[in-house]
């Protein structure tokens, strides 16, 4: 389709639901509600938060209680996330993973059934490695992908429900030109991602890791758990009851949690089996890249950390072992 | 269904084990594995992991708790009648269907024998289906030991053999010793294995608190005992309880496993070659 076209489907998107895009404040870009096209930042490189935050709410109630009657509580709505890169898609399909796993979660699975996703090329900069995670290019988790391919969107069409949104009659059929473009436009893409990190047994190279090597790695670490607020695939979650002045009803929250917060892993008693940021970041990497990968190379841990730690370096120094 | 929702169940009965340990019986049966647990929910205060110390072949299920914080405090402060929240069970739960025909070696200490009573019962109540068991108790003194009437009874039956170690000498553990020399001796729980004979074909199933773990887990291999026939239980900070929060994961590296979904029960081969368990050490 032509990119003058992209306001008619926008359009069109937001009779599905409020749309919620990516949009510049300040320095970052953040997703949220849009009501026009012109609000949306068409060109970034990524989010500050991860637009996991629709399916898994940073904060959100999930029961009402009273006394020990318990309901659910779920609001129903259907949704356009719009404008969200390929490594982020490839982040919701790692949660999907976790949380669609039996028994499943069931704010998720509802979220993720009524949240409609269209992708978009994205513009990576030098923190970006996504091509050593396997994750600069979306399969699937989306109903539609807008590739950029200069004046043009190539428009990938994944779902039945996406394909409704392409029976207007600006949509083109693609030719063996818009193939070639296409083509030309992803291996650009793909070039200009100049970071790469080798992967391949990095878990066993974690595993025998000395500690001096991690306190060096680690020396600057505030604990503060921004890498894990920012990260697209960081799942864990802390519950917590909060009662009403009647002090026998009230609410069951739940909120994202860090894993390199001091109570993650801390139990009655006082034991914590985490104690320092060296078995906290021992344990962030294992999660990430340990075993299945699940970093999909978007650099916001590197990028949003305050100490200035970098992922791709940690690791590189991990497989040198000094 | 959603699973987070917890079932409103009523205590039937509640008993004083020790001074912070009380025995609650939920009107609810959940035909749970012995060794899996469940999150009990007291509404405006939380969440907590208990296992279940009751077998399925005697009815109703049966938690023994801590006070500890927040929760385990809440729940002793009520009583029969009262209403709390259940959900589960959840975990793998002792691979009983491994042991029939074996001899099976139960290792407690603390608060772990929680999970053991609820094997135990289960193999009395099997006994057709299962070799010779052996239960090896490691407590403090006596006013700290767990379903004491059971245990004294057990000790004089032909049901099972009892092993005790105790670590502060009182009236009843004193009287004990003099009694079943060749079963009961003051000390921590691996003092046991001088008195007991392992047999390399038996199971053994070991819950207490970390330190004693490694202890024993040594103790038996210095003693020619097979870990991969060796069965322990895990704790963890638990939120979710169904592999979603990740609250609960062991392991550094390539193995790192979840407690509340995996476990909380590893064979003793599990436990090393899951690096990050070591750290408890
Ligand atoms: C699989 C499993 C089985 C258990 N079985 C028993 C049992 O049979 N009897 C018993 O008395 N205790 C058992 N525990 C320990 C029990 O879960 C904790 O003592 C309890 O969670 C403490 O909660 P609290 O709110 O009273 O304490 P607080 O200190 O107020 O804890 C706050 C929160 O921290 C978490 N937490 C604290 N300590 C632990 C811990 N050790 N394990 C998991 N989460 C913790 C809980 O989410 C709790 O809500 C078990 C733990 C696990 C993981
Ligand atoms: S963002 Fe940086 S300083 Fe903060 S916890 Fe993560 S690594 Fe440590
Ligand atoms: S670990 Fe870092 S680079 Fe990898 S997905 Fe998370 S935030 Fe992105
Ligand atoms: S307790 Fe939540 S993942 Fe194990």
């Amino acid at each position: 389709m032509a990119k003058a076209d992209l306001p008619k489907l926008f359009r069109t998107l937001a009779k599905y639901g409020p749309v919620v895009a990516p949009v510049r404040v300040g320095e970052n870009v953040v997703f949220r509600e849009v009501t026009s096209l012109e609000e949306v930042e068409l060109e970034y490189t990524r989010s500050l938060t991860p637009p996991k935050k629709l399916f898994l709410g940073p904060q959100e109630e999930i029961l009402k209680f009273d006394g020990e009657k318990y309901e659910e509580v779920f609001e129903d709505g259907k949704a356009v996330l719009f404008g969200v890169h390929a490594c982020d898609i490839n982040g919701l399909l790692k949660l999907d993973e976790i949380y669609l796993d039996s028994p499943q979660d069931e704010y998720y699975a509802r979220r993720r059934e009524n949240v409609m996703i269209v992708g978009m090329s994205c513009v990576p900069d030098e923190r970006c490695f996504c091509t050593s995670t396997g994750s600069s290019y979306a399969y699937g988790g989306f109903d539609l992908f807008l590739h950029d391919i200069g004046r043009e969107y190539v428009v990938r069409v994944r779902t039945e429900r996406g394909y409704e949104f392409t029976k207007d009659g600006y949509f083109k059929r693609m030719e063996e030109k818009d193939f070639l473009a296409f083509k030309k436009a992803e291996e650009k893409k793909v070039r200009s991602i100049k970071r790469k990190v080798d992967l391949a047994g990095i878990g066993d190279l974690i595993d025998v890791t000395p500690k001096s090597l991690w306190e060096e790695l680690t020396a600057k670490c505030l604990a503060c758990g921004s890498c894990n607020l920012v990260c697209p695939t960081c799942q864990c979650y802390d519950v917590l009851d909060v009662l009403e002045l009647d002090i026998r009803s009230g609410s069951r929250i739940r909120r994202w949690d860090s894993c390199m917060l001091k109570r993650h892993a801390l139990v009655a008693g006082g034991g914590n089996f985490r104690p320092t940021v060296v078995e906290r970041t021992a344990n962030r990497l294992s999660c990430k890249v340990g075993g299945e990968i699940r970093c999909v190379g978007c650099g916001r841990c590197t990028v949003y950390c305050p100490a200035k730690i970098d992922l791709v370096e940690m690791l590189e120094r991990i497989r040198v072992g000094a | 269904m959603n699973e987070l929702i917890p079932k409103p169940v009523k205590i039937l009965k509640v008993k004083d084990q020790t001074p912070i340990e009380k025995l609650f019986t939920l009107g609810v049966k959940l035909g749970q594995k012995p060794g899996q647990f469940i999150e009990m929910s007291i509404a405006g205060v939380g969440e907590a992991p208990v296992s279940i110390c009751s077998s399925p072949t005697r009815g109703n299920v049966e938690v023994c708790v801590r006070r500890v914080g927040r929760v385990t405090n809440a729940l002793h402060r009520l009583g029969a009648g009262a209403r709390v929240g259940v959900r589960g069970p959840y975990g793998n739960g002792f691979p009983l269907e491994k042991m029939r025909g074996s001899e099976v070696v139960l290792v407690a200490g603390g608060i772990g024998m929680a999970p053991v009573r609820a094997v135990l019962q289960y193999l009395l109540d099997k006994k057709k289906e299962y070799g010779e068991i052996k239960l090896l108790y490691g407590i403090r003194d006596y006013s700290m030991m767990l379903f004491k009437d059971e245990i004294l009874k057990l000790m004089n039956s032909k049901a099972c053999t009892v092993y005790l170690s105790y670590e502060k000498e009182d009236e009843v553990c004193k009287r004990l010793r003099k009694e079943y020399p060749e079963r009961v001796c003051q000390g921590v729980v691996t003092k046991l294995f001088e008195m007991v004979k392992l047999n390399p074909e038996a199971h053994a199933v070991v819950c207490g608190p970390p330190v004693m773990f490694w202890f024993v887990f040594k103790e038996m291999r210095n003693r020619g005992f097979p870990i991969e026939r060796l069965y322990m239980t895990l704790e963890r900070r638990m939120k979710c309880g169904i592999g979603k929060c990740k609250h609960c994961v062991v392991g550094v590296g390539s193995m790192m496993k979840y407690v509340c979904k995996d476990g909380p029960v590893f064979s003793g081969v599990e436990a090393l070659t899951m690096r990050g368990m070591k750290y408890v050490r």
